[in-house]
């Protein structure tokens, strides 16, 4: 009841408006894409010993040629944890909107003019925990089908490393805030009682 | 942290009441009775010199060092 009476006060209104609409449309993102019947793992891969992904047309102008491997299948953490010609992979989605609901606990209890006045160091550590979990959990998950991309085609095609390490930097930097917040909450305090 | 701040035995010493005193010194009430209630977590030399001054008294007659076991018996 607190929370819903902080809705529409004080500062960062817009940016609750943002969290909530980022969170309502992951929802709806996440569920077409667990209904969805004909789902598609898909990796990014490369031609493994020749190089026509690069097309010379002229002396300062190339075509790059992207290959996608699609793959049906039926493990529900592959599943879970992959990308898929729908869209986003449920984990990813789960993972969007821990961020954007620890986002608007942030944006309801932050003041500007008493920033360190109430503990948020909470929510931007689990959202920060959040992305480093599935940086890791996806890159693994992902290179396990090194092998059966090579395998599947004969050795001409291999997986393309993911590029998903700017999660891992963001979480990283959301902890060290975290953190900050945290002390300046403690300091805030000391001073509050400092008679 | 077992220090104890001995404002009301002064103030009864003294026959004054915490309003009175926080008047007299010119901090809050609410701040003289977070002081009073051992929630402080520190007093500024500048607030010390005019409770003492106000009060009659020393330092030491406001504030007692106590070891951790007394300290967590007194604040229960």
């Amino acid at each position: 009841m607190k929370t819903i009476k902080k809705w529409g006060h004080g500062h960062f209104f817009s940016s609750r408006i943002l969290f909530v609409f980022l969170i309502v449309f992951t929802l709806f993102e996440a569920a077409e894409v667990i209904t969805a019947d004909k789902k598609q793992l898909i990796f990014e891969v490369a031609l493994k010993d020749k190089n026509p992904q690069i097309d010379k047309k002229s002396p300062n102008a190339t075509v790059v040629h992207e290959y996608k491997f699609q793959l049906d299948s039926s493990n529900w953490f592959y599943n879970f944890v992959l990308e898929n010609n729908i869209g986003p992979s449920p984990l990813n989605s789960l993972t969007f909107l821990i961020i954007c609901y620890c986002g608007l606990l942030v944006t309801l209890n932050l003041n500007p003019s008493d920033f360190f006045g109430k503990d948020v160091s909470r929510p931007i550590s689990i959202a920060a925990l959040s992305l480093i979990l599935f940086y890791f959990i996806e890159r693994y998950t992902y290179r396990s089908f090194r092998s059966t991309v090579l395998e599947t085609t004969n050795n001409e095609y291999m997986l393309v490393q993911l590029e998903n390490s700017w999660m891992l930097w963001s979480g990283i930097g959301l902890a060290w805030i975290g953190k900050m917040m945290k002390r300046g909450y403690q300091l805030q305090k000391d001073q509050d009682l400092t008679i | 942290m077992p220090i104890v701040v001995n404002l009301d035995v002064m103030l009864a010493k003294r026959k004054l009441n915490l309003t009175e005193l926080s008047l007299r010194v010119g901090i809050t009430i609410a701040n003289m009775s977070v002081l009073k209630s051992g929630k402080a977590k520190a007093i500024r030399f500048s607030t010390l010199e005019e409770i003492c001054k106000v009060l009659d008294c020393q330092p030491g007659d406001l504030l007692e060092y106590m070891d951790e076991e007394s300290y967590q018996k007194l604040m229960g």
